[in-house]
């Protein structure tokens, strides 16, 4: 749970977000022919926060980013406007549809899911903006570091093992 | 060229898996993978933001499927290093990042290291199993070089101060990233012949003691930080030229003076290889202003605790470098006294210029702000005190905590800002703690005792708790064999 202010829960959630959509964006996919293909390349671009001292990477597409930002800016509009104490989540799923016999409906199966908490909070002067802003880069720092430096090769058994205990929290 | 390889790959391991084909492979793609390592770590701390645009078809220079453009310089310095060795295992690449101010004061920031252990996965597929991770671990490297304080650093160079960097193979001296550096493991990829690491190392200390402390004033010493380049470049110049064991390519601060500047030479790094600077895409006028840059100086130059990690800080290498600046450069202004101690009345006049715009910077500054307050007179105390010395207060105060201090900050006291901090680092205490405060002896016993006996309590269940773990990681070895 992130103490953040107001105006910096859009670009906390962005930066967080876009770095582990770069990490697991892959080029498009060319099939030419049976069992060969070739993929495509991807560009990115450095993003610098107007409210955090941080500067993120993300995907070069606009597309990607412009549905991020409505579902965020939905996010922060929720959390803006409810009463009492604005405390909110906003998670990221990545996961895989598998299809299934008729008449079901197509199965979703989880693969990651990424939860960022946020608790909102009112700083009265500017100097507690400015350490509150460079508090937050730190703490994206260290965020970014954890996701993109994450077990390397997992196999699938250790993967599930993992899953498995996270979900029972021990 | 590696769209075709590509195209090729699927039908050929098939054929002759783990065939010297794979090795050769192999081999390429540890070298595009160093090649591509480097020009991500450089092209971060050139002080550019960076956008490459994604491409459907992939091209033959878009290596592991992603847009890292090819800096010229860059490449044609990485090559000299990956031609002749790759990184082995016990013999890394290392990419040593560097700062030097304009005073040629130097300290390395952070160093980036390719390596490789012994740990072979012999059933890692060379293709696209390899490949594709080495493209994760640079996507991972791209998104690391944004966290380190390097880059920030990095995005405010100017003429105050450059990054610079440095490639060589074998083991990195960590102890030149001062006290309390950190490390960063930013990932690994297995293959047949060993894993690949690459880790990074920080400092987290960026100060450079002030070797001026002697000659100057601390307003002095702010004075010189805002005038503009000619005057600085001079000494500057003189200071490289004075020691030299290296080549070096120093930063081209503005379009007239780069002829005289492009090379010079250096005592700062071991002599074994090139220092090269990053270097700088555009040589107009930097986009920050100055009180920006004098911010990010000052926060360089905050403790004096961090050693320079080469140049000789002596005075004296200081004023033999002001000799030799009137013999090397045709400057406009002869480099007299007043070049590194100027007068007030330009001093002042960008003072009222910049100073009331800037808004209080960050605590960083504030502590830099005192640091520099503080600094004795003398060259040998500045090296280890922290100490105020009041007797200096009243002329810096004018100029530094009156215009940039935060709004309730005090005057004259130099205990001011530090009991704030504390105050404000110090967490609030929990309110159970706060009851024992109030209540005094009894209640804390009692406390106590309830705490104990709780703790007792789960050490006697403790095996239950260890049962039901094994029963589950029986559950999981189970339910993943």
């Amino acid at each position: 749970l992130q103490s953040v202010e107001g105006r910096q829960i859009e670009e906390v959630v962005l930066s967080i977000f876009h770095t582990l959509l770069f990490h697991r964006t892959t080029g498009k996919f060319h099939y030419k022919r049976e069992g060969t293909y070739s993929i495509g390349t991807v560009g990115f671009i450095d993003k610098d926060c107007d409210f955090i001292d941080f500067t993120f990477v993300r995907c070069s597409s606009n597309e990607l980013d412009q549905a991020l930002k409505r579902e965020i800016s939905a996010f922060k509009d929720g959390l803006r406007n409810s009463e009492g104490p604005l405390t909110g989540q906003i998670t990221l799923e990545f996961y895989q549809r598998k299809k299934t016999r008729w008449p079901f409906p197509s199965e979703c199966i989880p693969w990651e899911v990424w939860t960022i908490k946020l608790n909102v909070v009112t700083l009265t002067n500017e100097y507690e903006r400015q350490i509150c802003r460079e508090k937050v880069g730190e703490i994206l720092g260290e965020k970014v570091s954890h996701q993109t430096s994450g077990p390397p090769n997992a196999s699938v058994a250790a993967t599930m093992r993992k899953l498995f205990k996270d979900t029972l929290a021990l | 060229m590696k769209h075709t390889f590509l195209l090729r790959m699927s039908t050929e391991t098939k054929i002759t898996p783990q065939s010297q084909q794979d090795k050769k492979d192999l081999e390429k793609f540890i070298k595009f993978l160093a090649l591509k390592s480097i020009q991500v770590i450089v092209q971060s701390r050139l002080g550019n933001k960076t956008h490459t645009k994604c491409k459907p078809q992939s091209t033959g220079s878009d290596w592991f499927n992603l847009a890292i453009k090819d800096n010229a310089e860059v490449l044609a310095e990485a090559k000299k290093h990956i031609s002749n060795q790759l990184p082995t295992i016990g013999t890394s690449m290392c990419v040593e990042v560097s700062l030097r101010t304009a005073e040629g004061d130097s300290m390395i920031l952070e160093i980036w290291c390719l390596g490789m252990n012994d740990r072979c996965d012999t059933n890692a597929k060379v293709h696209y199993a390899v490949y594709n991770r080495m493209g994760l671990l640079l996507k991972s490297l791209i998104c690391m070089c944004r966290v380190t304080p390097a880059y920030k650093l990095a995005r405010k160079q100017g003429s105050d101060f450059g990054i610079f960097y440095r490639i060589f193979y074998g083991a990195a001296n960590l102890s030149a990233l001062g006290e309390g550096f950190e490390s960063l493991r930013v990932g690994s990829v297995a293959t047949p012949i060993g894993t690949i690491t690459l880790t990074a190392a920080y400092r987290t200390k960026l100060a450079i003691p002030d070797r001026r402390a002697s000659n100057s004033t601390p307003m002095a010493v702010k004075d010189d930080h805002f005038q503009t380049s000619p005057k600085r470049l001079s000494a500057r110049h003189c200071n490289q030229s004075s020691s030299g064991l290296e080549k070096d390519v120093f930063a081209q601060y503005s379009v007239t003076q780069s002829q005289d500047l492009c090379t010079s030479t250096f005592s700062t790094s071991p002599p074994d290889s090139t220092c090269i600077q990053a270097p700088q895409t555009d040589c107009k006028p930097h986009k920050y202003t100055q009180p920006i840059n004098v911010t990010t100086v000052n926060r360089t130059r905050t403790s004096s605790e961090s050693k320079p990690t080469s140049l000789p800080d002596t005075p004296g290498s200081f004023s033999s470098g002001q000799k030799r600046g009137a013999f090397v450069t045709t400057e406009k202004s002869p480099p007299d006294q007043g070049d590194v101690f100027p007068v007030d009345i330009p001093f002042m006049s960008l003072l009222q210029e910049h100073t009331p715009c800037e808004p209080p910077k960050n605590k960083s500054l504030v502590a830099a702000k005192k640091a520099s307050v503080d600094q004795p007179t003398d060259q040998t105390a500045s090296t280890g005190s922290n100490k105020s010395n009041s007797s200096q207060l009243s002329a810096t105060d004018d100029f530094v905590m009156v215009e940039l201090k935060p709004a309730f900050a005090k005057t004259n006291s130099c205990s001011d800002l530090g009991v704030f901090y504390r105050e404000c680092q110090a967490a609030a205490p929990l309110l159970t703690f706060d009851d024992c405060v109030k209540t005094e002896n009894i209640p804390n016993e009692l406390f106590q005792n309830e705490l104990s006996d709780q703790l007792h309590l789960y050490e006697e269940q403790l095996f239950v708790f260890d049962d039901f773990v094994k029963s589950l990681q029986e559950d999981c070895s189970d339910s993943s064999s």
